[in-house]
């Protein structure tokens, strides 16, 4: 069994190297040379173990079924042969397993694909190897599914590489420390950095790894940086060089070696001459950190949960949930992050819908949106455990209790996906009221932890706010609790709000109780994080000490303040409709909307001054006198008009539109702006739009179809590859619903095509509005 | 790498476009990160097919073949601005429109931009030495079809080291990404615009691509 805090050396280029020495062009898969030439495999493995590698990598880096189909199984079975043969008990061989090349998630190949395509690798080497090697991962995403693949699959133990570039930053944007924080918990036995740069270029990488992980780290650099010269790729330093930079970089605690790209078995040889110790190793720090695939969030001092993506108490949020419109729930993560949250809680449970789909969407929509580490916050744990696999970063379950039930059910989930967890200070016999109560709880939750696998750092214990104005004392209750636990060296985290429920201007007593939780050294705190430049007010302060008559001067106070702003606003001068709206001043056509409806119906509003003011916005860009930015910016304004006029037709009970079109960006486009500008500019002319996204598969379009018919349908492509992809879409709606009208547009749609395969040409927004028009009518 | 002045021209007219051009410039060039692989190889001619040597990069398609017929080589490169710039236009998308389409067309141009610089630097070194370089030429330009670009990307080795992928549709990832050839001859040769073989000829109402 290898023991990967020894010294280890490792292979060097055996792809280079296979292609000289075969002779294979540029681009050529090099696994098959197992079947087709097996010896030159064989000749440059025993180099290398003859050079002194203690682990060799099988010649399988490529060898998965999206590049090499049915052959798959046969060529991973020869290449672990050949690899065998050439170790001759010397050296260990190790299973390469390399990126499957592939885009995953929206417009590539599933998660599930991904996960059994590599599943099918692992599968293939039945455990034949000493180790399995995943190695040259630009995608923190690949990288991951990779790995659950071969925990899942395999009781080998599995190192894990990435490459990185000079910035400190993959291809894909991960940076050393995301990378390390992420996998450190999910069950490698040793991670590290290999190709794209050469080991001078990785010893500050190599700093860095060393300083965001526990684990044996392993290097594994280029020759150099690579150049192109007449189909041959060459680098730029030599064995020596190589050498002498791979010594500084074990000096610094490194203690597994190798190199990758141009390393041939002469520079592995020197290096396994030179470097005979074991590294020395600074002692490792530990750090409370969550992170996404792009940044690492380190507790240093508090830091902010931001609170809003979570229908409780939120009917527009529950209506996103209800129909879909995971746009608006993106936009709230993003506003939070860009109004100073840190990290953002994503909780999506709500009746009648579908939770664990919907949290998948919600993570994988946020991580192409927003670079903040996620809160897996949810009851369920099946919810939590897909939440998690699909979450490349290190996440924080919200949450386990006291509960046994809660208890073995999450925490094995925090250990496998290497996840932070919150504990709730509450067991089967529900909250405590008091102090020494909730600590209990909370110290039993961390030596569970402990047990389970999960390190303090990574545990948050939540001392629970509860509302002040239902039970004089629960603040000092929560605030004494934490004080405690931060004795403990347990992290702690709080929701504040819930705090001034009941209350007037809930504002003011947040923020004073925030101040107070940070002072008795809470670490995550849960909040709307634009009301975090609130001042803490003494009113608050002493409501939440619970001070005699401290009650009613907090009211009277808060009373005083709200006043003043409703003056403000009735006394705020906005310009009328059309000069708002044309103008693109959003703030102002919301304003004019609330006005207009103190004297008229929220029908009137819009057919006598929203629609008129689009016409004529229409009309300016069809005479040239404005132009595509303005047109959105003027929707966009309308759209604020609008949503004042929905909230008061659904306080009066007035029907939805019932014209309704669905609208699509066909299978396997993701460009989807033009089709955004469409619904932005449609929406306003009072047609419900139900927007399927981008990339949206044939049978999805066909079932919204059938959920909305009579509709109109809208389909839209960019490119000349997925234009025919419309065609089908088109077709497989028609054999259900032959008289649909379909309107089709975007980038390489030409009128001509558009009537080839039975569409309605609209060249624009606008050009979509009149059709929709004449078909309603 | 563009101008906002250059960018307001595709925006509209007046301080408005170009306010917002400096906006979409400014999001830009913060979040672009230029960058390439690049490699030169001679040019085969077997069998009425054109490869680049010793690399997996076939060139198909009369019109490439044309652009090259008085070539003996290639300059073939895969080009990016990153992945932050889709991360960036997402997030737009999402919370200006009008901001996520002016920035998505800039980054559109940027990546243009890189490529023309790419593309004379190549020629200053290539005329050094008397020889000449052609226009470049992309996967989807008249009748090369667009699933070539996946020999480009393994030619080049671009999925190691620019993380490119390919949708299924054959869009690479980053989307503001280009992969190009260009004929190395000793002539200067006679080789067409890039508006005579591209898709939307005939269609097109003008000069959006900057042509």
């Amino acid at each position: 069994m290898i023991d990967f805090s020894e010294r280890i050396i490792l292979d060097g280029a055996t792809g280079s190297l296979l292609a000289e020495r075969s002779g294979a062009p540029a681009g050529y898969r090099l696994e098959k040379l197992n079947i087709e030439n097996p010896d030159v495999v064989y000749s440059v493995h025993r180099d290398y173990v003859d050079a002194g590698s203690n682990v060799i990598y099988s010649n399988t880096f490529g060898a998965n079924a999206l590049k090499l189909g049915n052959q798959t199984e046969e060529i991973i079975s020869a290449a672990i042969e050949i690899a065998r043969k050439a170790a001759a008990g010397k050296a260990y061989v190790a299973l390469d397993v390399g990126p499957l090349g592939k885009l995953i998630g929206e417009g590539g190949i599933s998660f599930e694909e991904a996960y059994d395509n590599y599943a099918r690798v692992i599968k293939a080497a039945k455990d034949r190897t000493d180790l399995i090697v995943i190695e040259t991962m630009t995608d923190l995403a690949d990288a991951r599914i990779a790995l659950l693949a071969a925990k899942e699959n395999s009781s080998l133990p599995v190192m894990l590489s990435m490459s990185f570039e000079a910035g400190g930053r993959s291809a894909f944007g991960t940076d050393v420390e995301s990378f390390a924080r992420t996998v450190s918990g999910m069950g490698v036995s040793a991670i590290g950095i290999n190709c794209s740069l050469g080991p001078v270029e990785m010893l500050p990488m190599a700093e860095k790894l060393l300083a965001c992980t526990s684990l044996p780290v392993f290097i594994k650099p280029n020759a150099g940086m690579p150049r192109f010269v007449n189909g041959q790729t060459v680098y730029d330093i030599d064995k020596r060089q190589f050498c002498d930079a791979m010594n500084k970089i074990h000096t610094l605690g490194v203690n597994i070696l190798g190199g990758c790209c141009g390393t041939t078995p002469d520079y592995i040889r020197i290096m396994a001459e030179e470097v005979k110790e074991v590294a020395l190793r600074p002692a490792y720090r530990p750090v409370r950190a969550l992170c996404c695939s792009t940044s690492t969030v380190t507790a240093d001092g508090m830091k902010i949960v931001g609170e809003r993506i979570n229908p409780t108490g939120k009917k527009r949020f529950q209506q996103a949930l209800r129909e879909g419109d995971f746009d608006y729930i993106l936009a709230q993560g993003i506003e939070q992050a860009q109004s100073g949250a840190d990290i953002l809680d994503v909780n999506v449970g709500l009746n009648g819908t579908d939770e664990k789909g919907n949290m998948v969407k919600v993570v994988e929509g946020l991580q192409k949106v927003v670079s903040k580490p996620l809160v897996i916050d949810s009851s369920d744990p099946a919810v939590i455990e897909a939440a998690l696999r699909r979450y490349n970063g290190k996440a924080l379950i919200n949450s386990v209790n006291g509960k046994q039930s809660s208890i073995d059910s999450v925490l094995p989930l925090a250990k496998k996906y290497g996840a932070a967890v919150v504990c709730l200070a509450l067991d089967e016999n529900g909250i405590p009221d008091t102090i020494e109560g909730r600590v209990k709880i909370g110290k039993r939750l961390i030596s569970e932890c402990e047990k389970a696998g999960i390190a303090k750092e990574d545990v948050y214990v939540d001392t629970l706010t509860m509302a002040e104005s239902a039970q004089k004392g629960s603040a000092v209750c929560t605030l004494g609790a934490l004080k405690e636990i931060e004795k403990t060296g347990a992290g702690s985290i709080l929701g504040v709000s819930n705090i001034s429920f009941g209350m007037p201007h809930r504002e003011d007593i947040n923020a004073s109780f925030l101040e107070m939780a940070k002072d008795a050294g809470l670490v995550l705190c849960i909040i709307n994080p634009s009301l975090i430049n609130i001042k803490p007010s003494e009113y608050a302060r002493d409501f939440l000490l619970g001070k005699d008559g401290a009650t009613e001067k907090y009211i009277a106070y808060a009373a005083k303040t709200d006043s003043v702003k409703v003056e403000e606003l009735a006394s705020a001068d906005a310009p009328d409709m059309t000069r708002a709206i044309v103008g693109g001043m959003g703030t102002a056509a919301r304003e004019t909307a609330m006005r207009l409806l103190a004297e008229i119906q929220p029908l009137e509003v819009a057919a006598k001054h929203i629609i008129p003011a689009l016409d004529r916005v229409g009309e300016l860009y069809e005479s040239g006198k404005i132009f595509l930015p303005q047109l959105i910016a003027a929707a966009d304004s309308a759209k604020q008009a609008f949503a004042v006029l929905e909230e008061k037709m659904k306080e009066s009970g007035v029907k939805a539109s019932d014209k309704r079109f669905v609208l699509a960006t066909v299978k396997g486009d993701i460009h989807d702006i033009g089709k955004n500008i469409v619904k932005a500019v449609v929406s306003n002319y009072g047609f419900k739009v139900i927007d399927l996204g981008r990339d949206v598969d044939y049978k999805i379009v066909l079932d919204a179809v059938e959920k909305n018919y009579p509709c109109v349908l809208g389909l839209s492509a960019l490119m000349t590859t997925t234009a025919q992809n419309m065609a089908t879409t088109i077709e497989l709606v028609r054999e259900k619903y032959p008289d649909i009208d379909v309107l089709v547009g975007g980038a390489v749609i030409t009128p001509e095509y558009a009537q080839s395969i039975g569409g309605i040409y609209c060249k624009d927004a606008n050009a979509t509005v009149k059709e929709l028009k004449r078909i309603f009518e | 790498m563009i101008s906002a002045e250059y960018l307001a021209k595709f925006l509209g007219k007046g301080d408005d476009a170009l306010a917002l051009a400096k906006k979409a410039v400014e999001e830009v060039s913060n979040a672009a990160k230029c960058r390439c692989v690049e490699a030169t190889a001679r040019l085969i001619r077997e069998d009425g097919e054109l490869f680049a040597e010793n690399t997996v990069l076939r060139l198909k398609g009369n019109d490439i073949a044309e652009l090259l017929k008085d070539c003996d080589a290639v300059y073939f490169f895969c080009a990016t601005i990153g992945s932050e710039v889709d991360m960036l236009i997402e997030r737009l998308k999402l919370t200006d429109l009008t901001l996520a389409y002016a920035t998505d067309l800039c980054a559109g141009l940027w990546v243009d931009a890189y490529c023309d610089e790419l593309e004379k630097r190549q020629r200053a070194r290539l005329e050094e030495k008397g020889r000449t370089l052609t226009r470049r030429f992309s996967c989807g330009y008249g009748d090369m079809p667009l699933s070539s670009q996946s020999s480009f990307i393994e030619a080049l080795k671009a999925d190691k080291f620019l993380g490119l992928r390919l949708t299924e549709g054959g869009m690479m990832i980053p989307s503001k990404t280009v992969s190009a050839v260009a004929g190395i001859g000793y002539d200067k040769s006679d080789f067409k615009s890039r508006c005579e073989t591209c898709v939307k000829r005939g269609s097109c109402e003008g000069g959006i691509c900057g042509d």
